[in-house]
């Protein structure tokens, strides 16, 4: 993939969120996400990868716009879009960045039928110019993410609907705008084995034909290798490493990643086999100090890791990691 | 395609009850399948129709004198006279009315209010729900009853309009609360994260992703305002403090009180408002209840 010497379609530059928790007796902050940096590329899938709590759905949500950065920027063709407030900006980004949430059966309103999920992004974005053609869009849409026969499809309630099918009306939701990017966090994650792969395939589909730049949040390390060009791991709140997706499974570098895929039976003998276990404790993210998230489990610890968070070593031109061992 | 079964929802995520779902037909079937909330409607349908047909169930003008004081029922005055000589059977009919209309107004009115705040607090959050959230705490600390009391004895014999706008000025406390709540709930449901990324503007999810999904309970939060509305007229008037000169199952039973019904025997001029207030009481209860019961399966017996 050359996807890395074109220009990113996103930029996340240094992207930290902490969450305010507890009552004023208890109240504490919560590193959540810390100085994240990453790109996204068109036709190109990047997969976020990391145990429950490390911060991957934060991220997703900043990038969504629905949380607030506390600091550090998102670039989108260029343009910082984080402190966009006016409903003009932000429309404008949400026509080019939508989001596929983890669970279909919360993220479907029950008193809309599938039609309404569909119409709404269609008019809110202008993206029909006259109210007949909205039968036929609805229907392309539909068409697209193989819910046949569509007319049938378009009235049903969610309630009438299987997870699988219930994820493919939330990903035509998201094409409807014909977006440039897509977040998808955990699409899969709530869908039996057996339909997984079909969800996959369609993303992929999407890559490929339409070009369409995805980040791809996930626990399960098969399915990154499957459809990622690219993995971020993510550990406490800190992308420790990121890479080619094939080159880090099998070369990883970063201790926490090893320890990662030593967990991981055989990544590569099937989707079902492949979740990331959480392995020793996760650190309360309240309590995460200045240092590596990771020193308390790390085998290879160092004074200087528990002092201040290693810096950024680019590994090769398409590997880097966070680990005072590269430094 | 697939043909798996839906896999089952992670416990914490808020999952809209099956019974919840706003489509008419199952709605209005698990309603009629309900046992306490088909005669609670059907008592209030009772109530309804008689109001509506007030004119052809009796051509007696309530408020004129037909009769000698205090005549026992009978073929030509079926539920007797009051002492002033007016027809009980008409006033209790026409009263009703009245009762009905201004109950369910000001029920109504109260629940808007309580919309209105609860759905504002709920979603906007910050210091917007904390200011409000304190408001609706003074207000639910004030003793209803006895302040409209207060301040209807201030306005001395307040009509119904002005009864009614204080009624629902400070009974929405309640409302607001529960319906704050559900809506902090709701909120944070995946479908509201949804919708906002595809651009809806504030107004529409408050009004279309949020308000359908909490349908039953303000629907039983309604009711209950209704309820609560209908008692606290029926008693400021009873106790002679509404316009005394208006048709109402309260004043019928302050004239009576005011001329001594008891003490002379004429107990028509009484019982029949007390039963009908009382029907009226129990039907919306029964209402509340096959509600509570409908969407809350757990309540169902099984
Ligand atoms: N709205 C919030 N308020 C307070 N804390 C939050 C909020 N959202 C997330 N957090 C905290 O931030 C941390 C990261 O949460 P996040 O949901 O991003 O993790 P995740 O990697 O997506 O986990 P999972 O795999 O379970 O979805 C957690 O400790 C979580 O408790
Ligand atoms: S920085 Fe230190 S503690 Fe962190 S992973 Fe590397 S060696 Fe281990
Ligand atoms: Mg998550």
């Amino acid at each position: 993939m050359a996807a890395e010497k074109v220009q990113p379609i996103l930029e996340v530059k240094a992207l930290s969120k902490d969450f305010v928790a507890g009552n004023v007796l208890t109240r504490r902050t919560v590193k959540a996400v810390q100085d994240a940096t990453f790109n996204l590329y068109a036709g190109h899938v990047t997969a976020l990868v990391g145990e429950s709590g490390s911060g991957k759905s934060t991220i997703v949500r900043m990038i969504a716009r629905l949380y607030q950065p506390t600091g550090g920027q998102i670039l989108f063709k260029g343009q910082d879009v984080a402190h966009d407030r006016t409903r003009g900006r932000l429309l404008k980004y949400r026509s080019q960045v939508q989001m596929i949430f983890q669970d279909p059966f919360s993220s479907l309103n029950p008193v809309h039928r599938v039609r309404h999920n569909l119409e709404r992004p269609l008019i809110i974005h202008k993206r029909i110019k006259r109210r007949q053609d909205m039968r036929e869009q609805v229907h392309s849409l539909l068409r697209r993410v193989s819910l046949t026969p569509v007319e049938e499809f378009a009235d049903k309630y969610p309630h009438q609907l299987s997870g699988g099918q219930r994820q493919r009306v939330a990903i035509a939701r998201a094409l409807a705008v014909e977006p440039l990017v897509i977040l998808a966090d955990e699409p899969v994650s709530m869908l039996d084995v057996s339909i997984r792969l079909g969800i996959l395939n369609l993303m992929a589909q999407l890559r490929n034909e339409q070009n369409i730049a995805f980040l791809y949040v996930t626990h399960d390390i098969a399915s990154a290798r499957y459809f990622a060009n690219e993995i971020l791991v993510m550990y406490a709140g800190h992308i420790v490493e990121g890479g080619a997706s094939e080159e880090l499974i099998q070369n990883p570098q970063h201790p926490y990643t090893q320890l990662l895929l030593s967990a991981v039976p055989d990544p590569a003998r099937g989707l079902r086999t492949a979740e990331v276990e959480v392995v020793g404790e996760i650190p309360s993210l309240a309590e995460v100090g200045l240092g590596c998230p990771f020193a308390a489990r790390c085998a290879h610890v160092m004074d200087k890791c528990r002092k201040a968070m290693p810096p950024r070593t680019q590994l090769s031109e398409t590997r880097w990691t966070r680990c005072y061992l590269y430094e | 395609m697939e043909t798996s079964q839906p896999v089952s929802a992670p416990l914490g995520v808020p999952q809209p009850k099956p019974t919840r779902r706003v489509q008419l037909p199952d709605w209005m079937n698990s309603i009629l399948r309900n046992r306490k909330a088909s005669v609670g409607i059907i008592i209030l349908t009772f109530f309804v129709l008689v109001s509506l047909f007030a004119g052809q169930l009796t051509s007696i003008n309530p408020t004129r004198r037909v009769g000698r004081p205090h005549e026992a029922p009978s073929a030509e005055h079926i539920l007797g006279t009051t002492r002033d000589g007016k027809d009980v059977f008409s006033q209790v009919v026409y009263g009703g009315r009245t009762t009905l209309f201004v109950g369910f107004l000001t029920g109504t009115i109260i629940i808007a209010i309580s919309i209105v705040m609860g759905l504002t607090a709920g979603y906007m959050g910050g210091w917007v729900d904390e200011f409000l959230s304190m408001l609706t705490n003074v207000f639910l600390i004030l003793p209803g009853i006895p302040l409209v009391i207060v301040v209807a004895g201030w306005l001395d014999r307040p009509g119904p309009a002005t009864v009614m706008i204080v009624l629902g000025a400070i009974s929405w406390a309640w409302g607001a609360r529960v319906l704050r709540s559900q809506t902090l709930t709701l909120r944070n449901s995946e479908f509201v994260a949804a919708a906002r990324v595809v651009g809806e503007p504030t107004w529409r999810i408050i009004l279309f992703e949020i308000l359908p999904n909490m349908v039953s309970l303000v629907v039983s939060s309604w009711i209950g305002a209704v309820q609560y509305a209908t008692l606290a007229l029926v008693t400021l008037e009873f106790i002679g403090l509404g316009d005394v000169n208006i048709v109402t199952w309260g004043t019928i039973l302050f004239w009576a009180q005011n001329n001594q019904a008891l003490l002379t025997g004429a107990w028509w001029t009484f019982i029949p408002p007390g039963i009908c207030i009382a029907a009226i009481g129990l039907s919306l209860t029964l209402i509340n209840y096959g509600i509570d019961e409908i969407t809350n399966p757990r309540l169902q017996r099984s």
